[in-house]
Formats: structure tokens, sequence, C-alpha cells
């Protein structure tokens, strides 16, 4: 269970979040939506002991994340934006490092590696150097790095960014089958994912949550718009005024 | 030490085609330096020796060019990130680097056997010279891993690492350090002089004299500026 309490981040005077507040837990997929520098990929940050809070605290399973970062870690999967991989490694390479970064024995190695395999359809790339797969490729791969380990708290910053549609798909289906064991945690300012993908939206806007729904209710607030009107009209305000609507 | 980021690091390494540029003009500067410069062909005493005296100088430009990578090329891609949110100690992180690193440049020295093998036919060797001569180098060769490390760790740049890793270990190796300490603290004891000196310290190991002072000079360097290298790691996990 993932616990967000009064969480705060700045950067000099400028704050990138101001006054999170939020509970998840295992079973939930949960899409972090807003615009460009609404501080989705710096809450993820915050999530994984990546930044440092400035205010509050964040606990998975009961543990404040920075008098814990390393157990902590063990548990989490984090997979940044842009998904910074190793270039000169081949697929097969890179996930034999990661399994030996979380010290998998041979057999679960080889089990998970199968199944990321086979669910993202990296076959066909796995012997092949990073550097040279397309950007939906080294997405997949990513993915698969961060989740090879079966991590319990899943979080990916803009995990189908670059994925044709048909990979779009099968990845969400992935990641709902592996969410009722598990806590996802994803970012996107695409609506048709939030709508596909989660149970639950985190609206953030300005460093602020100003909505926390699930899919329905974020449409029943305005039956008439589209999904798309909709977060328009919430999110493209002047100095976050509608920051504090609905908290 | 965490060993997949050192069989990585290590690995990394060879992957790329700068290997055999830094292996190529590491061998050819010391082939340079033992023929041209030293005594090789003149004394037969001195022959390896020749080798080994200006080992510190082609090694304070050629380890730079090794380490360079091995924290700025991780900021630069992006990559510090997947390895700060890795279950990895910050210590772990900064010695597995270092130990990798430093394995590549000892590997250079297997350029000096064939050498070796060759004087060895031509002039009968105190192995006793030889093997202190080397232990000093490799004690050296840690020492400014240890430097190249760090300002990796401190700059974004592959290329500024090693243009200031390459300043403070030229820096290091020829300066004279007892003689400005001794010139700024004028009462400090006389032998301190010889003992904050690099040469002083290596001199020792080229004569063929074991010396555990310069063992402890070299490995207390290289514990310094890891921990220096700990703690810019630390502090980009606290901010």
């Amino acid at each position: 269970m993932i616990e967000v309490v009064n969480l705060s981040k700045k950067f000099g005077d400028f704050t990138a979040l101001d006054n999170i507040n939020f509970n998840a837990r295992e079973g939930e997929i949960i899409t972090l939506l807003g615009p460009n520098g609404a501080g989705k990929s710096t809450l993820m940050r915050c999530l994984c002991g990546f930044y440092l809070p400035d205010g509050g605290s964040v606990k998975i399973n009961g543990q404040n994340v920075q008098e814990n970062l390393s157990e902590i870690l063990k548990t989490l999967g984090y997979m940044p934006e842009n998904t910074p991989l190793y270039p000169e490694m081949t697929v097969f390479e890179y996930m034999r490092f990661i399994s030996g970064v979380y010290k998998m024995r041979p057999d679960e190695f080889k089990t998970s590696l199968e199944e990321m395999v086979k669910q993202l359809d990296l076959s066909s790339v796995l012997g092949q150097k990073i550097a040279t797969l397309s950007k939906g490729y080294k997405r997949r791969v990513g993915v698969a790095a961060v989740m090879l380990h079966k991590p319990s708290f899943l979080i990916l910053d803009e995990p189908t960014e670059g994925l044709d549609p048909n990979q779009k798909i099968a990845l969400r289906n992935y990641l709902k089958g592996y969410a009722k064991h598990a806590l996802v945690l994803i970012s996107t300012h695409l609506l048709e994912e939030a709508e596909a993908l989660s149970s639950r939206i985190l609206l953030l806007n300005h460093g602020r949550l100003i909505e926390d729904t699930n899919v329905q209710k974020f449409k029943q607030k305005a039956p008439d718009e589209s999904l798309a009107e909709l977060f328009y009209n919430l999110t493209n305000d002047d100095e976050g005024k509608n920051g504090n609507q609905s908290v | 030490m965490e060993t997949s980021l050192y069989k990585r690091d290590l690995m990394s390494f060879f992957y790329s085609n700068s290997v055999y540029a830094v292996f190529g003009v590491y061998a050819l500067l010391s082939m340079i330096m033992t023929f041209f410069w030293g005594m090789y062909f003149v004394d037969d005493n001195l022959a390896m020796m020749s080798f080994f005296i200006y080992q510190p100088q082609i090694l304070a430009m050629i380890i730079p060019a090794i380490t360079m990578r091995c924290w700025a090329e991780e900021k630069k891609s992006g990559t510090i990130e997947n390895l700060l949110t890795f279950p990895i100690t910050s210590w772990n992180l900064v010695f597995s680097k270092f130990l990798a690193m430093f394995t590549i440049a000892v590997m250079m020295l297997l350029f000096s056997v064939p050498l070796l093998l060759t004087t060895t036919i031509y002039v009968p060797l105190d192995w006793g010279n030889i093997l202190s001569a080397y232990i000093g180098l490799v004690s050296v060769i840690g020492a400014l891993t240890a430097v190249g490390c760090l300002f990796s760790a401190l700059v974004s740049i592959p290329a500024v690492a090693y243009l200031s890793g390459l300043l403070v270990g030229v820096l290091w190796v020829n300066l004279k350090w007892g003689y400005w300490v001794t010139r700024w603290w004028k009462n400090m004891p006389f032998y301190f002089d010889g003992v904050l000196n690099f040469d002083d310290n290596y001199q020792n190991f080229c004569n063929g004299q074991f010396n555990p002072a310069g063992i402890i000079y070299f490995v207390s360097v290289a514990v310094l500026l890891l921990f220096f290298n700990w703690l810019v790691v630390a502090s980009w996990r606290t901010k």
C-alpha cells in the first residue's frame, strides 16, 4: 500500500508538487493525468525515492521511502520517462543485468524472461543491440526490464508513448492482468489511455491534485462534454485556480 | 560490491571501439618512453626500470580516458535515474564502478608482459625489484582511477571529465606536494616532505624496496577520493 501525505516538492521558487494526498493499494491501476509540467514525473520520482520531498511523506507498506530506500526499491519497478537504457548491450544482456541487480535466481530469470518475451513480443529482438531498436521496442524493453523481478509496485512514466495501436492494446491488457496482484501507477497525458486502462484517475495541475476519482465519475462531471473538453476545462486555468476544487 | 554492475561496466568498455584507441595509445606511449626516453638500451640493470619510471606520467593521461564515462555518461543518457532506483546502496554503486575501471586499467599492464619476457632473455632481472615495481604501479593505478571516477561524477560531459581528471592527475604526479605544504606550514616535521610527494612514494617501489608506507599513501588517496565520490552520489539521492 502507498500512502502519500501532504507531499510537497520545490525546485527553487517553483512549486512542482503542492500538498499531495492519496492512498493506493494492490489491485489498482492508477493513471496520473495532467498537462505537461503538471508534476506527474516529479510525483513518480518522489514515490520511488529519486527525489527527496520538501514536505510530507511517502510510505510504502508502512515504511517511509527515504528511511528504508534499499528495502523498498526491491519491491518496486520504476520506468522513467524516455526509457533510458544501455545502447551497447543486447536486449538479453540487459535483462540478465537487471536480474543480477535484483538477485534473481537463474530459474526465476528464465521463467520471467520467457513471460516478458511472450507478453511484450520481444523474441525477434532478444539478441539485438538496444541501440538498433525502434522507439517502440525500446519502450517495451524498458517495461519488460522493470517488470522482470515482479515488483508489487509498478511505476511507469508514459509507458505507451511511441507504441503502435496493437502494441498499446497488448501492453494495456498485460498491465490489467498484472494489476490483479500489484499496484500499477502510470502517467500519461492521453485521455484514451486513462479510459482504457485505469480504475482510478489522479488529475494533476500546477503541482496540485485536483481530481481523485474513477473514469465513470470523472465523465459524469460534465456528461455533455468529451473527455478532452473536460480535461481542458479542468486544467486550462489561470495560475491553477481550480487547484483546490475537489481534493 | 554489486557484481552485476561491475560486470556491466567492465563489458561496456569492451563493447565500444574506444578500447582499442585507449589500449593502443597506452602501449605506444609506454614503448616510446621505455626505448627512447628511458635507459633501456644503455644500462642493462635499468632496462625494466625504464618502463616503470615513466608509467605514472602515462597513466595520468590514459586513466581519465577509461574513467571519464563511468558516471558522466550515465547522467548524460539518463540511465542514472535507473541506477539510483535500483536496490543498490550508494557505496556499492561507487565501489562497483571504481572496481570495474580499476580492472580495465590494470589489464593494460598486460602489454608489459612481452617486454618483460623479451628483456629476461638478454638481461638477468631481479624479480624482487620487478614485483615491487608492479605492486607500486597497481597502487598508483588505484589512486588515479579514483581521481578519474570522482571527476566523472562531478561533471556531466565525458570530455570535461577527461580534461579535469587529466589536469588533477598530472599535477598530482608531478608537483612536489611536500615542498608546497612545508612552505605553507613552516613547522611541519621535515619527513612529511617525502611522505606527501607522489614521486618519492613511487620511486621506492621502482628501486626495489617493498614499501608499505607507499601502499598506505596510494590506498589512502584512493579511499579518500572514493569517499568524496560517495558523497557526490549520495547527494543525488537527497536532491
